[in-house]
């Protein structure tokens, strides 16, 4: 009884810390206004607000404040000021005549307990969950109590993950990089896009392809958001079908294990937007993973089956996906290249009758990749690289090492802010249950070891071949969030096995209990914590970003709409600039002003000209610059004459 | 079974190969005759065809506007403040492309390209940050960009704003300037 009072009175007190309302609060002073801001409490108490970093802001993060009060010496007015209540901006507010400003809330003190309620349901269902956690941890429960309610909580991890990533999906739109691809299926149709960009541009002769018959190209913006929706569940699939080639346990267990692992990727992927939502990005990095995991998937049932006509079946497929995988991206060349030597090294070393099936896949790689070399969009890359970056100049010592630490600080970074997939290895062993792939009996601990080293060195290698081309001063997030998955996979699948040979660590692992609590802490860290991506999508959808978001897009895409009935010549769409879009399902590059965004500014306006059937897409505020500048050119212009 | 599976599988991949060499050559062979190179081929007797092309309302707006100018500084407000007058179609970035038209022009000039086979040139463009290299061919009477690069979107969008903007005016001029030379 003490410890459950115990507990609870730790949990009461999380919760009430944790609660918002009315918060968070941000204020913007302009000049250097003398202001002070007070918050009236719960209970009344007055409190002083103190400036945020030793700028004229104010800032309350959290806490329950009935009203606020500015006041200020000097004459105020209204744009001196910029007050932003969770997330929204109020330009409604009343200047008092002694320079005061109070804002408060209006409602019943009933209705202010449920709205605490429901804006702090997050607190309460964490508050709820750590209490269960803590309960666990100290109470005795039988086995089977456990084993039932794992198998909810694997559920409502996957369910919940999903669902978030589908419900965000809602929210994406193309940004102008998308819907230049579909402006060039209208001008020269779907193949003559596809040979330009593979004759002019690069090498990518699938992702290529799929752009040009992507919805946003062909059915238009609104059917953007199937994008995500596929690519989820494609992944989803194509995990399910390469772990039933190496796993031969009960089919449900593998479903959900595959289910469960794409929830863990996308939570911990470095940007969920340029993994996901972002189609230019996403079809280049997390579509190479959907079709590498078919083609290893493929050729592994190929090698398993004993019919020819089967067999043959599949090695046409096999060939096929196999084709498709080395025009997804470059790096995918290097991929196979080392993923193919492995399984040629391994198959002379150790499975001499198999000999006679790799030789044709040892054909068709050469011929691939001679191919992929033979293309004229690969002498862009390579020409545009040398322009960029000189190539021999960088291999040097100093140039290796940066690169190194990078990737590592990259793993690192993952690892900080996602320390909960330490635990998947544990959750792995009870979800699969029981390993049974070739040769079990005969893996050795080693063997796993060498299979995470061989990983990690080719996810290595992945990252020093990009890094070498694309030179900038930033850690590409695309590249991290691509090199992810096939250490996320490995270590997840590899550990697990690792625990079930060692027979002290398997004892451990595979009790209820303890898979219980690693459950109800991922659960935690993925939906609760700061930092993770599901946290992120919940947390811009609860600040209001997500809604404006859609509602700004919506209303430009109507501006671009209209504009496209006028006359030719005239069709001029005037937009309004928001910076406040939500970082997890959109980005750069799009519509900007061009004294942010003016490297490529004109090319992605133009796009969305020509998608939208639009003369002119201007910002309002850029009507004024355009006049003086077009004043200066032509000015210019005269005096030469 | 092994060497029926291999010689099958051996004749697909042939197959595969005959397909992709076919497939490489075409890609290849379109793209000597599709390149850059040929997108921008300026042929003397070409002239005649620009000036059907070049007429258009937005150019005859800027010509006005650049007359009236001088006179009424106001002129600017009239065509500014009214979005429906706004024809100027990507107006600055027209400039940028003028550029490097008149960059273009001014090389051949000045190096007498009609001795030279080849040129590359510089052209900076400090407004948007991007310095591209043209590499210019001259042949046959033509005159030729062999080669753009950066091969950036940036360099396509050029060529579509090349093809329908009001730089086939200036770059007539200069060409026909050119021709008398």
């Amino acid at each position: 009884m003490g410890i459950f009072l115990s507990i609870l009175i730790l949990l009461g007190y999380f919760y009430i810390s944790k609660i918002k309302y009315f918060a968070p609060v941000e204020i913007s002073v302009k000049n250097n206004l003398d202001i002070k801001v007070v918050a009236k409490t719960v209970f009344g108490k007055e409190l002083e607000i103190q400036q945020y970093k030793n700028s004229n802001n104010f800032k309350i993060n959290k806490g329950y404040i009935k009203s606020l009060q500015i006041l200020c010496n000097a004459k105020l007015s209204e744009s001196d000021l910029k007050i932003k209540i969770q997330g929204q901006e109020i330009t409604d507010f009343k200047l008092n005549e002694d320079n005061t400003i109070v804002i408060k809330s209006d409602i019943s003190f009933f209705n202010k307990v449920i709205k605490v309620l429901i804006i702090n349901i997050n607190n309460l269902v964490l508050s709820a969950l750590l209490g269960l956690l803590i309960y666990m941890l100290v109470s005795k429960q039988n086995q089977i109590f456990f084993e039932k309610f794992n198998q909810k909580v694997v559920f409502l991890i996957i369910i919940g993950g999903f669902a978030v990533l589908i419900f965000a999906a809602f929210y994406s739109y193309p940004n102008a990089e998308d819907l230049s691809f579909g402006v060039s299926v209208k001008q020269k149709g779907i193949f003559e896009s596809t040979t330009s960009l593979i004759i002019n541009y690069d090498s990518r002769y699938a992702t290529n392809f799929l752009y040009m018959i992507s919805p946003v190209s062909i059915l238009g913006v609104y059917a953007y958001k199937m994008v995500p929706v596929f690519l989820l569940l494609l992944t989803f699939l194509s995990s399910y079908f390469f772990v039933s080639q190496i796993y031969s346990g009960k089919r449900k267990n593998l479903f959900l294990f595959s289910a469960f692992f794409i929830v863990m990727y996308f939570a911990s992927v470095p940007s969920i937007y340029k993994a996901l939502y972002w189609m230019s990005s996403s079809y280049v990095y997390t579509f190479a993973w959907i079709i590498n995991l078919l083609w290893i998937a493929l050729l592994l049932k190929m090698f398993k089956e004993k019919e020819i006509h089967k067999k043959i079946i599949l090695f046409i497929l096999f060939v096929l996906i196999y084709f498709v995988s080395f025009g997804v991206n470059e790096l995918n060349i290097i991929f196979n290249t080392i993923v193919i030597s492995f399984v040629v090294f391994y198959i002379f070393k150790f499975k001499k009758h198999l000999r006679f099936e790799i030789i044709p896949v040892i054909i068709l790689s050469v011929l691939f990749v001679a191919f992929v070399f033979s293309l004229p969009g690969i002498l862009n890359r390579i020409e545009d690289a040398n322009y960029k970056f000189n190539i021999s100049a960088n291999l040097n010592f100093v140039f290796l090492t940066k690169i190194t630490i990078e990737y590592f600080k990259g793993v690192k970074l993952i690892l900080i802010q996602n320390p909960y997939v330490l635990l998947l290895p544990f959750i792995t062993i009870n979800l699969v249950k029981k390993f049974d792939f070739y040769d079990l009996n005969r893996v050795r601990t080693s063997h796993i070891l060498l299979l995470l080293i061989f990983v990690f060195l080719v996810s290595y290698i992945l990252y020093f071949s990009f890094r070498f081309f694309v030179a900038s001063d930033k850690m590409p997030l695309r590249l991290l969030g691509f090199i992810w998955f096939p250490i996320l996979l490995t270590f997840m699948l590899a550990t697990s096995v690792l625990i079930e040979k060692n027979n002290f660590a398997s004892s451990l692992f595979l009790k209820q209990k303890t898979h219980s609590i690693s459950l109800l802490l991922v659960l935690i860290s993925i939906f609760f914590i700061n930092g993770n991506n599901y946290y992120k999508i919940i947390d811009e959808y609860k600040s209001g970003q997500y809604s404006i978001h859609k509602q700004n897009i919506e209303k430009r895409y109507k501006i671009f709409q209209d504009a496209a009935k006028q006359k030719p010549g005239e069709r001029v769409a005037i937009i309004d600039y928001y910076e406040n879009y939500p970082k997890t399902v959109f980005g750069e590059p799009d519509l900007f002003p061009y004294d942010l965004q003016s490297d490529m500014q004109p090319m992605w306006r133009r796009k969305y000209c020509m998608y939208f059937g639009v003369d002119k897409i201007i910002f309002k505020d850029e009507i004024f610059s355009i006049q003086e500048r077009i004043k200066l050119d032509l000015q210019t212009e005269l005096l030469k004459q | 079974m092994s060497r029926k599976f291999l010689g099958i599988s051996v004749f697909i991949s042939l197959l595969a190969g005959i397909g992709l060499f076919v497939l490489s050559y075409k890609l290849n062979e379109k793209h000597k005759t599709s390149s850059i190179a040929n997108l921008i081929e300026f042929e003397y007797s070409d002239i005649k065809n620009f000036e059907n092309f070049i007429i258009s309302d937005s150019i005859q707006l800027y010509e006005n506007y650049k007359s009236q100018f001088e006179e009424n500084d106001e002129i600017i407000n009239r065509y500014f403040s009214d979005s429906s007058k706004m024809t100027y179609n990507n107006i600055i970035f027209s400039y940028l492309c003028l550029e490097i038209f008149k960059r273009i022009i001014l090389e051949v000039k000045l190096n007498k390209m009609s001795y030279q086979n080849e040129l590359i040139i510089e052209v900076i463009l400090t407004d948007i940050g991007q310095n591209l290299f043209i590499e210019l061919i001259y042949e046959n009477g033509k005159l030729k960009i062999k080669n753009i690069f950066p091969l950036k979107p940036f360099v396509y969008n050029f060529l579509e704003i090349f093809n329908n903007d009001i730089l086939y005016l200036k770059l007539l001029e200069d060409l026909k300037e050119l021709r008398v030379k």
